[in-house]
Formats: C-alpha cells, sequence, structure tokens
C-alpha cells in the first residue's frame, strides 16, 4: 500500500467498515507512515470541527 | 402545554436560517427551505408534541426541508461544477504524491494542538474559507456526511448518487480541506 491508496483507505474508514484485509494493511502503512497517520489525525479532526460547528457559529 | 402562535415560530427564523445555509451553503435554497419550514410549521402546529422544544421540533422539520433541497441542488446542472468521475484516477491531488503514489516534500505536517484552534473566532473564519472553496456538490455530502452525519447510504439515496461517487467525494474534501487549513492556519509559524 502506497499513501495514496493509505489516504483514501482512511477516508473510506470513516465512511464504511473496511474488510479485515484492508484494515490490516492499512494498519501497517500507519504504523510505518508518519504522514498518513498525520494524515489520518486530520481527517479526524475535520469531523470534530464538522461536529461543533454549529455549536459554537452557525 | 400550548401550541405555539406564529409569531412564536417566526422567532426562530435566524436561527433557521444560519442552520439551513450552513448545510446547503446557497442562500436562495436556505431561505427556501426556511420558508417551506414555518409554513409547514404554521400549518401543523398541532402535530407540536409538547415534549420537545418549539426549536427541536422547527430543525426537525428543516432538516427534511434540507434533504429536499439538497436532492434539488445536486440535480441542478448549473451545480455540477466538480467531476462525478467512478473510481478514481482523482488526478487532481496527483501533485502531492511522488511517482512511487508517496507523499512528496508536501507530506501532512503534524498539526500542534488543534484542539485549541476550535477556541479561535480566527480559526473558524479561516475554516469557512476554506469550505467555500469546495465545489458546491462537495461541499453539500461532506456537509451530509460530516455535519448531519448521514450515512452514505442515506446521502446516495438522497442525492442520486453511487456510493463510489460519494467516497470520491468525501475524499476530495477531506484532501483539500486539510491542506487549506495546513495552508492558512496550522503551517502559520513557518
Amino acid at each position: 500500500m502506497n499513501c495514496k491508496e493509505a489516504t483514501r483507505y482512511i477516508s473510506e474508514s470513516m465512511d464504511r467498515p473496511l474488510s479485515t484485509g484492508e484494515r490490516l494493511r492499512l494498519r501497517l502503512h500507519l504504523f510505518i507512515c508518519h504522514y498518513c497517520s498525520d494524515f489520518s489525525r486530520q481527517a479526524a479532526f475535520l469531523r470534530k470541527v464538522n461536529q461543533q460547528k454549529p455549536k459554537s457559529k452557525p | 402545554m400550548t401550541t405555539p402562535d406564529d409569531r412564536q415560530l417566526a422567532e426562530f427564523r435566524d436561527y433557521l436560517l444560519r442552520y439551513a445555509l450552513y448545510r446547503l451553503r446557497d442562500e436562495a435554497a436556505a431561505e427556501e427551505a426556511v420558508q417551506d419550514t414555518l409554513l409547514a410549521a404554521i400549518q401543523a402546529k398541532s402535530g407540536f408534541a409538547a415534549q420537545s422544544s418549539i426549536k427541536t421540533w422547527l430543525t426537525g422539520i428543516l432538516k427534511h426541508k434540507i434533504i429536499d433541497a439538497q436532492r434539488k441542488l445536486c440535480r441542478d446542472p448549473f451545480q455540477l461544477d466538480d467531476k462525478l468521475d467512478d473510481e478514481g484516477e482523482l488526478s487532481d491531488f496527483d501533485s502531492l504524491f511522488d511517482k512511487t503514489g508517496h507523499w512528496g516534500s508536501d507530506g501532512p505536517r503534524t498539526w500542534a494542538n488543534p484542539e485549541a484552534a476550535l477556541e479561535q473566532q480566527d480559526f473558524w473564519r479561516v475554516y469557512e474559507e476554506c469550505a467555500q472553496r469546495l465545489p458546491k456538490r462537495t461541499a453539500m455530502v461532506f456537509a451530509m456526511r460530516e455535519s448531519l452525519g448521514h450515512e452514505i447510504e442515506e446521502i446516495c439515496q438522497n442525492l442520486d448518487i453511487t456510493a463510489t461517487n460519494c467516497s470520491v467525494l468525501l475524499y476530495r474534501a477531506r484532501m483539500s480541506l486539510r491542506l487549506c487549513l495546513e495552508k492558512n492556519w496550522f503551517g502559520r509559524e513557518d
């Protein structure tokens, strides 16, 4: 799995359950790639921003 | 409990408008959705269940009107400024990766204390500017997923697009927004 694929899987994992194989390969990639680990945290942060938003500033 | 009168309902107009605008990103469509909501509320006052607040009740109606509006917006050929290519070569992000598909020099950086940004008014302004740059349909799908918490099947059904279309649009939104925030907020110090 390269980063381009990993970012796709990270994004998809937020919207559907990944298969066991996909999850495993993604986890392996994240283990060695700090860029994609950051990407994953940032995608989660974007979700947080959107969930908080209507309260802070509609 | 008494049923709300028309004036009481109208007091929530501003709130509803902001709510709709945030989700639809289109002023005319938001106005219309709120108008329809208030009309529906006036006609169905007896449907107001006393256990919920007027605001909750109105917001519930508005949510349905927003879905109708989203569907309409998504089918409007003038809104279709973003491509709906199935399965993604997603070449628009190619420049971020090297030939082997790994992050190039522009790979994500670690964001220092992102939670703190949520407390800052300026951050929300920057975020809003970034969100405005998304193509309309991409922005709408992203809001349906992330703000409204809709499941993919629901979004596909409401907007009449495939699950692949949907996941491609969500990917684009996440890639674009994180890049924009990194450039305009989290990377400011350097």
